[in-house]
């Protein structure tokens, strides 16, 4: 029992950043324009979170500029692709290579390291905790003790869920992806809602990428992204933007991440565990476009 | 009698093709104006100057009497005019009152939305149209006919007096077209206006106060409904020009080369070609005619391969192809030009010698292996460009460069070259000057004596009056009529293109 | 005769700003490395001196070249038919192990015999490693661009199990291969450098792409594919064979790459062969339109600049990471150059 209850909670701690990318990868997925850059966006902030959380002393710090630097990856995707009406896939992919190459570049010419960072006065995210829960083991370590960012991913997919579904935006969001003619018979700006995608896109990859650095590891890397731009990414297709869907992808591949840690390497070599992820992501991707295919022919009358 | 709308003049030219020539349009407050014509009679582009989708070249419009600059369709909502498209522009996955509120959605508590509100009015629009749709669910989940008349409510929603409507029925069957006509009726004696666009006589006929009829860019005439006969108006739409016949030899009918039996095809549960049967002999220029979108397209595409057969069969000397893939029936003889030269008979970005020599890339004559004889290609391409006078300085110029005419001779030449039994040729004059007319027309003609079997596809009755030995009409997915120029006339071929009669009527 | 002229100033034109566009991007490096402090005539000068002070520094230069080259064309092809392919790095893994495997295991061949084994190995590897994000693409529609990507990732944890359990050189402390036969060695061409006389095979298969380019039906099916494929439809290609081809090829492609890693420079296998260089390959092939002359282009640029960063970072402390940020300004710079020139004209036309 108390096995299962760590187990769960490792699963929780690693779908956190995989759903803090995708819930952003939503806003842009639903406004009809995939996020491809959510991998440099995520990388970038981890970086800078940590090193502001480091220089200032401060978490908070530290997750506020991860988040703006993040958003300032989206503003330049937006304006190469809304703006200057470049290949999203093109700029995506490029702002990838570029937050990598700047990551490592910064770390490698301001700290003299070569892959990764860590500094004893990098202050982590703090953790929180219901003190009523503490006095049941079980349920201690299922809910208390978490990095801060981890009840707040949650609280997000509700807050998504709540924007999506209940305000004018979110609705001015899904129709400009699901049929902009309909936006611009209203009279609305399409590129002004999906400039807004872009920046709530990017803040929230921001934030898994703070989660990365600055709560799950306490250290930086250049590896540390590892593709879950490109997972969180897969979710987003497999959910069709809805962040319920999101969840419950994001869960799953927080289940394997977890599972695949805890494989006894005695018995079977860490790789095959590790693989579990993309293989995932790649089964997933293939049966759901199979069947995003069978309802587009049906809606297509 | 206060006029909704009035033009004076309206003119809108498209490079050099004039769409619209100076129109006076008059529609009468709190009636029902049908707008009918053959397609590309400037109906569609009328109408988008009206909703400021399109500025008018020149020409000013007045609305009640007042002249007006409808710059954008956000303006053409404020002067309450309301647009209803034939794409839909509703999003599938809202509930009607989200689709209606889309942009202008009252607020509660500051941050959401408040459809009760917004459901509220809604009801009374829906009841307005007597239409009782659920109100909970996503529009997606509707019958196309519904669609089409929630977007009519939305256009009520915002506060629209004068509509608009591009061929309503044409996406709708027979049973539910009477339903939007009945709708439009108890529209107009809310006082609403409607204008409404269409190609279908019948239904201009039993449902407008006044009936304009456009041909080619010209308003012909603007008739009160009560004073006009239906063999009129086929006359207003076709002209009455006695139709040309071209000089050429009579008609050797040879072995029947092409056998189309019972196609069917049908997609998104609608029947787009409905049960066609009929031959084309070699010899012969069976000419199929009917106005655009009554599955003539479709039809073709079955015929090459590009679509799938879903019932019938087609035999091609004899030997059922349906089941072959496009290049396999190519390299059997068959060649096509197609409707769109842009999106399907040339890659704009390629250069001329690409777009030349696609389809005979596979040809024994151009390839030894998978390399490709470049000299041969080369000259080939070089005798096509002279043979038939395509104006481009070079072969290597992209051929998005060409103008449409040269487009076009390009597109001809290479399918013609191919020297096949069997050519199939949709719309060949489309855009192109009349001396390359001419030349397209002969060299049809002369390919037709050397005993290749074309069907030609055409909207234009002189071509296909001048050129076809036979003719056939379909309308709405069904082949209506066959007959033969000498035993038929204008008036006749109109009034089967409009389905107001079918052959043995 | 005017017209074809005209035609030729459009090309040159175009070409024109290709290069000015590049010029501009590295101007701006020079700015940013100014304002950090290091003057452009010392950068010049660390630069220089890294690619073409030594043979040995030209020749790794070269070496490095080549992966590049073959890199962007894996990209290349594919993309030439509408196909995403930015599985490189993972074909190139594949690659690399496979003829590692035949260089190492197979003995008592001729050179020649056993060399050309393990290339076809190497390709062969590459090409299977492509084969499936190409058949999810073509059957079910699944997303090439997160396939590839996913296919990357698991080449390197395929591989990282091989080379650590199974395949692990007997005693070795890292997780490699044990060397290849001597027979299976690319022999190195200038001393002390990379470059090996896979640099032959290189521009062989170079020339073939080329020919296939532009002299055969398959290249022109590719070309026709990518740019309009309703017309390639219409006019008898097989479009889902030709664009499962093309990855196929594209994948061989990379996985010669990383067969040339192993058989020239490492002799062996070794973890993350190609270090991220896939990445690369992909935006060249974008900025260069698929062009195999432009990609040659662009890569020896691409390769002096990450060779000349060494000097820089020898001489003025400057990381060599700073060469894919410049690699990235110039892909974007490139990407809208239209935009940048037609901007340009504006303002000057305003004054």
């Amino acid at each position: 029992m108390e096995n299962l209850a760590e187990f769960l909670r490792a699963s929780i701690r690693l779908t956190t950043p995989l759903l803090l990318a995708a819930l952003g990868g939503a806003f842009m997925q639903v406004a009809g324009v995939p996020n491809i850059g959510m991998e440099g966006m995520m990388l970038i902030a981890a970086l800078v979170g940590y090193i502001v959380s480091f220089t200032t002393g401060s978490w908070l710090m530290g997750l506020l500029f991860g988040v703006l630097a993040a958003v300032f990856v989206g503003l330049i995707y937006a304006f190469f692709v809304l703006r200057l009406k470049a290949d999203i896939f093109a700029i995506g992919i490029t702002l990838n290579i570029f937050m990598g190459g700047v990551a490592a570049y910064i770390i490698r010419q301001y700290y003299d390291q070569i892959s990764m960072l860590h500094s004893p006065n990098a202050k982590l995210l703090p953790t929180v905790s219901l003190p009523f829960l503490a006095e049941n083991k079980i349920l201690n370590v299922l809910f208390n003790n978490y990095t801060i960012l981890v009840p707040v991913s949650f609280l997000l997919v509700l807050v998504t869920f709540v924007v999506f579904y209940k305000t004018p935006f979110g609705f001015w969001l899904r129709a400009a992806g699901s049929n902009p003619l309909a936006v611009s018979a209203s009279g609305k700006s399409i590129t002004g809602i999906r400039f807004a995608a872009f920046i709530i896109s990017a803040a929230l990859c921001g934030l898994a990428g703070v989660h990365l650095s600055l709560g799950y590891l306490g250290m930086f890397a250049l590896s540390l992204v590892a593709g879950r731009g490109f997972v969180a990414l897969a979710i987003v297709l497999f959910g069709s933007g809805n962040p319920v869907t999101v969840l419950i992808a994001s869960l799953i591949f927080g289940i394997a991440d977890a599972a695949s840690l805890r494989i006894p390497t005695e018995i079977i070599p860490p790789q095959f565990p590790l693989m579990l992820p993309y293989i995932i992501t790649i089964l997933a991707i293939t049966l759901m476009s199979r069947f995003a295919r069978s309802f587009t022919s049906t809606e297509q009358k | 009698m206060t006029y909704a709308i009035e033009t004076h003049q309206i003119t809108k030219v498209f490079g050099d093709t004039v769409a619209n020539d100076r129109i006076d349009l008059q529609v009468i407050e709190g009636h029902i104006h049908a707008v009918l014509g053959e397609n590309g009679a400037g109906k569609t582009t009328l109408m988008k100057i009206l909703f400021g989708e399109e500025q008018p070249t020149s020409g000013k419009i007045q609305i009640r009497g007042k002249t007006v600059m409808i710059s954008s369709p956000a303006e053409a909502l404020r002067l309450s005019i309301g647009f209803i498209h034939q794409n839909f522009t509703l999003v599938n996955e809202f509930t009607i009152g989200q689709n209606f509120a889309l942009g202008i959605e009252p607020r509660k508590n500051l941050f959401f939305a408040d459809y009760d509100k917004v459901n509220q009015k809604v009801q009374k629009i829906l009841d307005l149209l007597d239409m009782p749709l659920k109100l909970d669910v996503p529009v997606g989940s509707f019958s196309v006919e519904e669609r089409q008349i929630v977007e009519i409510g939305k256009a009520l929603y915002r506060g629209a007096e004068i509509l608009i409507l591009d061929e309503p029925t044409s996406v709708l069957t027979p049973q539910k077209i009477e339903k939007l006509l009945d709708i439009l009726r108890k529209l107009r004696d809310e006082g609403k206006t409607i204008i409404m666009i269409t190609h279908k006589l019948e239904e201009a006929f039993s449902i407008a106060d006044e009936i304009s009829v456009l041909r080619k860019g010209n308003l012909v005439a603007t008739l009160p409904r009560a004073s006009v006969t239906k063999d009129q108006l086929i006359r207003l739409m076709v002209g009455d020009e006695p139709l040309s016949v071209v000089e050429k030899a009579p008609h050797q009918f040879g072995a029947a080369l092409l056998e189309v039996k019972n196609l069917c095809v049908r997609s998104g549960g609608r029947d787009l070609v409905k049960n066609v049967s009929f031959e084309v002999h070699r010899g012969e220029i069976f000419g199929l005619t009917g106005v655009g979108g009554n599955g003539q397209g479709e039809l073709i595409e079955a015929l090459v391969g590009m679509r799938p057969a879903t019932e019938g069969d087609i035999l091609f000397d004899g030997t059922s192809v349906v089941k072959w893939d496009i290049r396999k029936r190519r390299l059997n003889g068959m060649a096509y030009v197609p409707e769109n030269r842009v999106t399907r008979g040339t890659a704009v970005s390629l250069s001329v010698l690409d777009n030349l020599v696609m389809g005979h890339h596979y040809l024994p004559d151009f390839h030894q292996g998978l390399v490709l004889k470049q000299k041969k290609m080369e000259s080939f391409a070089l005798d096509i460009i002279k043979q038939y006078e395509v104006v481009a300085s070079s072969l290597e110029i992209n051929a998005g460069s060409l103008s449409g005419g040269n487009l076009q001779k390009l597109v001809i030449g290479r399918e013609f070259s191919m020297n096949t039994p069997f050519l199939i040729v949709a719309y060949p004059s489309q855009g192109i000057d009349i001396r390359t007319t001419k030349y397209v027309q002969s060299e049809l003609i002369r390919r037709r004596d050397s005993g290749c079997a074309i069907l030609l596809v055409s909207g234009d009755l002189d071509e296909i009056f001048s050129l076809s030995d036979r003719i056939g009409v379909m309308y709405s997915g069904e082949l209506v009529a066959i007959t033969t120029p000498e035993s038929t006339n204008r008036f006749e071929l109109g009034q089967y293109m409009v389905g107001s009669r079918r052959n043995g009527q | 005769m005017k017209a074809t002229n005209k035609i030729r100033r459009t090309i040159f034109q175009q070409g024109l700003s290709f290069i000015s566009t590049i010029a501009l991007a590295l101007l701006l490096g020079f700015v940013m490395l100014w304002l950090n402090g290091s003057a452009p005539k010392d950068v010049l000068a660390a630069a220089g001196s890294s690619t073409f002070a030594s043979p040995f520094r030209f020749a790794n230069m070269i070496s490095r070249m080549l992966t590049i080259v073959l890199v962007s064309l894996a990209a290349a092809i594919p993309f030439k038919a509408g196909v995403w392919n930015i599985g490189g790095d993972g074909q190139l893994a594949m690659g690399g192990f496979f003829s590692a495997m035949v260089g190492v295991y197979v003995t008592s061949l001729p050179p020649v015999l056993h060399i050309g084994l393990a290339v076809l190995a190497g390709m062969a590897g590459g090409a299977l490693w492509a084969a499936i994000p190409a058949y999810v693409r073509l059957k079910f529609k699944a997303n090439e661009i997160v396939t590839t990507i996913m296919m990357n990732y698991l080449a390197a944890l395929v591989t990282g199990y091989l080379v650590n359990y199974p395949f692990r050189a007997p005693g070795s402390a890292n997780a490699e291969t044990s060397l290849v036969q001597e027979s299976a060695i690319l022999s190195q061409m200038v001393p002390l450098s990379n470059l090996s006389t896979g640099l032959y095979i290189v521009i062989a298969t170079f020339i073939l792409i080329c020919f296939l380019d532009w002299k055969t039906s398959w290249g022109y099916e590719w070309r026709v594919l990518g740019s309009n494929d309703e017309f390639a439809r219409y006019g008898g290609v097989k479009d889902n064979r030709m664009r499962f081809l093309s990855m196929l090829i594209g994948g061989a492609l990379a996985g010669l790459a990383g067969t040339i890693l192993v058989l020239g420079s490492y002799h062996k296998f070794i973890l993350n062969l190609g270090g991220g260089i896939g990445f690369t390959g992909v935006l060249i092939a974008i900025i260069a339109a698929n062009s195999p002359i432009l990609i040659l282009i662009v890569s020896a640029i691409f390769a002096i600049l990450s060779n000349s960063t060494v000097g820089l970072e020898a001489r003025l402390g400057i990381a060599t990471e700073f060469s894919s940020i410049l690699q990235s300004v110039i892909i974007l710079l490139v990407i809208t150059r239209s935009n940048i020139w037609a901007g340009i004209t504006k303002l000057v036309k305003r004054r």
